[in-house]
């Protein structure tokens, strides 16, 4: 047995496995082109930032913000046809605004951003 | 090795790779339970605290059932306990979807699914694998396990909050309940812990086992053991503290949720590598030297961020020093147990350790949110994480790695 090997099989089929359930729910999610709001948009990494503010402009849609990723944006219209347009302009995909990220778990699998179990073990604050 | 499972499909290969799976589904799932905080609350009309407080009752469950759960693993094996924990896991997510009041919330996400976690959780499988995988190769394997559960946790998050998204949070907690079935199927494969053909941890295990309360008692009477129990709550503090309070903490310095979003995602990542790292090492060089300088790390690396300016590169930087340091503690100290009392108590005595993480974790979500409420400053909490990581780098300095004198004839 060579560990190392053995190691890093382990870790790549999981990640392999995981690439093709997220890409079955991604399909899943993947907005139709008459959908309209606020959506996360996905360009190429190729494309320039201003390409695809460009590309959300002139689309009917107002960018709301720039993700971590980059290349996602997330952008807002009521324009008939948001996302057709976008996909006309070179989106790649339109999501809805769903909190895609990482988070952060300890040895209890305890998630970041569960404060409020610190809110439940505080004392109510007085008045 | 090569003695090792020589008739039968259960290579070492098979072993660790159905171990790690079995990390990865049950650290993974369970780190995508607070996704589902505000679907659920808001579906039931429930305020947050409902959820809030079935899972703070999950974690007591968890943390109380454990060392139970690791006394089942070394007296009927760990397969078994695995396959009867992953059924209560599985069967309580699923039945969190449809618990349509407070208590049977309680019951489905708090109570059974603790009891689950306990049994299907990582000190089972460490248990496993220190049966059945030869002394030279256990740190690493012990390794390899906590950075598979690092990976599930860095994996299942985005899926969890794919399948909410595309299919409904009842829908996806039955297929996060369906892969947690695959727990009860891969525990086969740690099946014959028992009957392992090497010969030196076959003595091992045939070793005699004394009653539960019994080994509790040699383990609290061993100096070294009660330095490590002591050592690991300061682990708890520090992990509980700051994947809780981390965020909110770079919000309140106007870091941004790109920026906060990179170190999380840093952190979980550089975790894997610093877990792994942890078990080759660990296997080489003694493991309480190790565990006193990751304590130490820790303090010098909490002092760095409370004094240099938060900037972006200080903030990646501690977020890459945090992730290598995160539960690469966890295959050192476990494997500080194997060594003390032999791998058959691992699963009880390791499980002791972790209620003592447990607890450590409690009081470090709880004091943080308590301090910064009265003193509107995570500054005082972060001296305390360093101030007991110097603390915990020298209580782990005079742990002695061998086995304890009252079970030397019973290890391996």
């Amino acid at each position: 047995m060579r560990p190392h090997r053995l190691a890093l099989g382990i870790v790549l089929a999981a990640i392999l496995l995981w690439l093709a359930v997220m890409v079955i729910a991604l399909r899943a999610l993947t907005l139709p082109d008459a959908a309209i709001g606020t959506v996360l948009v996905v360009f190429s990494a190729a494309v320039t930032d201003a390409a695809a503010l460009s590309a959300i402009v002139d689309s009917g849609g107002e960018p709301i913000r720039q993700t971590g990723l980059g290349a996602a944006w997330v952008a807002h219209s009521v324009s008939p046809g948001f996302v057709g347009q976008l996909r006309q302009r070179g989106a790649i995909a339109a999501f809805p605004d769903v909190p895609f990220g990482p988070v952060l778990a300890g040895c209890a699998g305890l998630v970041a951003g569960d404060a409020r179990l610190t809110r439940l073990l505080l004392p109510p604050p007085p008045g | 090795m090569g003695q090792m499972m020589r008739q039968s499909w259960r290579t070492p290969g098979v072993i660790i790779t159905c171990g790690c799976i079995i990390a990865l589904i049950g650290f993974g799932v369970r780190s995508s339970f607070g996704l589902f905080t505000e679907p659920l609350s808001a579906a039931q009309g429930w305020n947050r605290d409902v959820f809030a407080l079935a899972i703070a009752l999950q974690n007591l469950v968890w943390g109380l059932g454990q060392p139970f759960a690791g006394a089942l693993a070394d007296r009927f094996g760990a397969a078994r306990t695995l396959a009867a924990g992953g059924v209560a896991y599985a069967a309580g997510t699923a039945l969190t979807s449809v618990a349509s009041t407070p208590v049977a919330l309680y019951a489905s996400t708090g109570i059974l699914l603790g009891i689950g976690l306990a049994g299907a959780s990582f000190a089972v499988v460490f248990a496993a694998f220190a049966r059945l995988v030869p002394e030279e190769r256990r740190s690493w394997s012990l390794g390899l396990a906590t950075a598979t559960g690092s990976l599930g946790q860095f994996l299942f998050a985005p899926m969890g909050q794919a399948f909410i998204a595309a299919y409904g949070w009842q829908t996806a907690l039955v297929l996060l309940a369906v892969s947690v079935m695959a727990i009860p199927l891969l525990a086969t494969g740690l099946a014959g812990a028992g009957e392992p053909r090497d010969d030196a941890i076959a003595a091992a295990n045939r070793a005699p086992l004394p009653p539960v309360a019994v080994q509790v008692q040699y383990a609290f009477g061993h100096g070294s053991y009660v330095l490590l129990f002591i050592g690991f709550f300061v682990c708890g503090f520090h992990v509980a503290f700051i994947t809780t309070h981390l965020p909110p903490y770079l919000t309140d310095l106007g870091a941004g949720a790109a920026l906060a979003g990179w170190a999380i995602a840093l952190i979980g990542l550089f975790n894997v590598i610093g877990s792994y790292t942890a078990g080759v090492l660990g296997a080489r060089w003694r493991k309480r030297t190790l565990l006193s300088g990751i304590y130490l790390a820790r303090a010098v690396a909490f002092t760095l961020f409370i004094v240099l300016p938060k900037t972006p590169v200080v903030v990646l930087s501690f977020a890459v020093a945090m992730g290598l340091l995160w539960l690469s503690t966890v295959p050192l100290t476990s494997g500080l147990v194997a060594v003390m009392f032999g791998p058959r108590s691992l699963g009880l005595l390791f499980g002791m350790v972790f209620l003592s993480h447990q607890v450590g974790a409690f009081f470090g979500v709880w004091l943080g949110g308590l301090i910064y409420e009265q003193t509107g400053s995570y500054d005082p909490i972060w001296w305390l994480s360093a101030a007991l990581g110097l603390v915990a780098a020298a209580l782990h300095w005079p742990i002695a790695e061998r086995p304890a004198p009252r079970l030397a004839g019973a290890t391996a």
